[in-house]
C-alpha cells in the first residue's frame, strides 16, 4: 500500500466523524509522511498498520473525549483528578481479540474509581487526605485523593480551573498537494553541488579505510607477535632443559624462555582484551559519527 | 519491551519530550523521542497529542516549513503543572518499586 492509498483509505474511514476532527488527524498523518521523507514511505505505511486501525484509535480516543469530558477535570476545584485511562496499544504486535476484552475492563475500574474519588473529593475539600484506600483493583490509578492537599492544587488551580480556549485551534488545510516538494529540491542540489561533496565524501572514506587498515593491522601485528614469543620462550625453555647438562647455560636458558613466554602471554591477552571489550566501543562509536549526519538531517528536515 | 505504558505516563513522556524544545516541536520527531524511551507504534501518538491539545496542556502553531505548513506543538503552563504532577508521582511511584527490588539476589 502506498501512502496515497493509506490517506485515501483513511479518510474514507473516518468519514463519519466531525470535519475539523478528520481534517486535523489527516493534516497530521499527511505532515508525518512529509517528515519521515519520501524514502520512508514504505516503511511507515508498514508500521502504521492497517488505516483500520488507525482510524479505530482515532475514534476510540473521539468516544473517550466526548463522553467523559465533564467529569474528566484535569485541575478543577477540587483539585487534581485521575484521568479515565483508555489504554493505549504500545507494542506493535498487540492484534489479539483478548487485549480487547482486558482493556475495556479496565476502563470501567476505572470509571469505579472515578465515581469513588469524586464522592470523598466533594465530602473533604482542601483538607491533606493521605488515602490510599486499600482495594485490590484501585491501586495505584486512585492517587487522586493522596493529591488533595498537595501544594500543585493551592497554588494552580486558581489560574486553570476554567477552560482556556485561547482560540489556539486556529487551522488551515493548506497543507495537501505541496508534497515532495523539497525533495525535489534536495535532490537538484545534490547534483549541482557534485563537485564539492563528492571530494569530501571520499576523503572521509578514505580516513575511514586508513583508521581501519591501522587498527586492524596493529592487532594483527601485536597479536603475531605475543604468539611467536609464546613459541620461542617454549622452545628456548625446552632446549634449557636439554642443556642441563651444562647447568649454568641450561638454567640461563630456561630462565630466559619463562620470562619471554610470560611476556607473550601478557601481550596476547592484552591484545584479546582491546579486540573484547575496546574494539566494539570504538565500532559503535564510529558508527554512531557516521550516523549523525543524517540523524540530524531527518530531524530538520 | 516487557512492560506496559500506561496512559498516564505516555502523557507525562509526552509531555516531557515536548517541553524539552522551547520553540516547540513537531510530530515525527515527537514521535522518534520518545521511542527512544518506549516502544510505541507510530500511530499511538496522534491521539495522545490531540487530546492534550484539546486538554490545553499543548498549544500549537503552524510554521512553513520547506515549502509546507508544519504543526509545531508547544507544552502550555497547564501541561507544565500537569508534567510536574506526573513526575512527581513517578518518583514515589518507581522509589516504592525499587524498594521492593532492592535486595533480590
Amino acid at each position: 500500500m502506498t501512502r496515497l492509498e493509506f490517506m485515501k483509505e483513511l479518510e474514507s474511514l473516518l468519514l463519519d466523524i466531525p470535519l475539523d476532527e478528520r481534517n486535523e488527524a489527516l493534516a497530521y498523518y499527511n505532515g508525518y509522511f512529509d517528515d519521515a521523507g519520501e524514502e520512508q514511505e514504505e516503511e511507515i505505511v508498514k508500521e502504521l498498520g492497517s488505516p483500520q486501525k488507525v482510524a479505530a484509535l482515532i475514534k476510540a480516543d473521539l468516544d473517550t473525549n466526548s463522553t467523559d469530558r465533564e467529569n474528566k477535570g484535569f485541575f478543577t476545584e477540587k483539585g487534581y483528578q485521575e484521568t479515565i485511562g483508555s489504554e493505549y496499544e504500545i507494542t506493535k504486535s498487540e492484534t489479539s481479540q483478548s487485549n480487547h476484552n482486558s482493556t475495556s475492563r479496565t476502563n470501567s475500574t476505572n470509571q469505579t474509581n472515578q465515581n469513588n474519588t469524586n464522592q470523598t473529593n466533594q465530602n473533604n475539600t482542601g483538607q491533606t487526605n493521605y488515602n490510599y484506600n486499600g482495594g485490590a483493583n484501585q491501586g495505584y490509578t486512585n492517587y487522586s485523593n493522596y493529591q488533595n492537599g498537595n501544594s500543585y492544587n493551592r497554588k494552580n488551580y486558581n489560574g486553570y480551573g476554567g477552560s482556556s480556549n485561547n482560540g489556539n485551534n486556529h487551522y488551515s488545510d493548506q497543507q495537501k498537494g505541496k508534497t515532495g516538494s523539497s525533495n525535489v529540491l534536495f535532490i537538484v542540489l545534490a547534483i549541482v553541488t557534485f563537485p564539492i561533496w563528492l571530494p569530501i565524501v571520499l576523503t572521509v572514506l578514505g580516513i575511514a579505510i586508513g583508521v581501519i587498515a591501522t587498527v586492524v593491522g596493529l592487532i594483527f601485528g601485536f597479536g603475531l607477535t605475543g604468539i611467536a614469543l609464546i613459541g620461542s620462550g617454549v622452545i628456548l625453555f625446552v632446549a634449557g632443559l636439554a642443556e642441563l647438562a651444562t647447568p649454568f647455560y641450561g638454567l640461563l636458558m630456561i630462565g630466559g624462555g619463562l620470562v619471554i613466554t610470560g611476556l607473550g602471554m601478557l601481550i596476547t591477552i592484552a591484545v584479546g582484551f582491546v579486540c573484547k571489550k575496546v574494539l566494539p566501543v570504538l565500532i559503535s562509536g564510529f558508527v554512531n559519527l557516521c550516523r549523525l549526519p543524517f540523524r540530524n538531517r531527518r530531524a530538520m528536515a | 519491551m516487557v512492560f506496559n505504558t500506561g496512559s498516564a505516563l505516555l502523557d507525562a513522556i509526552v509531555l516531557a519530550v515536548v517541553s524539552k524544545e522551547q520553540e516547540g516541536t513537531y510530530g515525527y520527531k515527537i514521535t522518534q523521542d520518545v521511542r527512544q524511551a518506549i516502544e510505541v507504534s507510530e500511530s499511538t501518538l496522534y491521539p495522545v497529542l490531540r487530546r492534550l491539545q484539546k486538554e490545553d496542556c499543548l498549544e500549537v502553531y503552524d510554521q512553513e516549513f520547506g515549502g509546507r505548513n508544519r504543526r509545531y506543538y508547544k507544552i502550555t503552563d497547564k501541561g507544565m503543572v500537569q508534567l510536574k504532577l506526573y513526575m512527581g508521582e513517578w518518583e514515589i511511584y518507581y522509589r516504592k518499586i525499587n524498594i521492593i527490588f532492592e535486595g533480590v539476589k
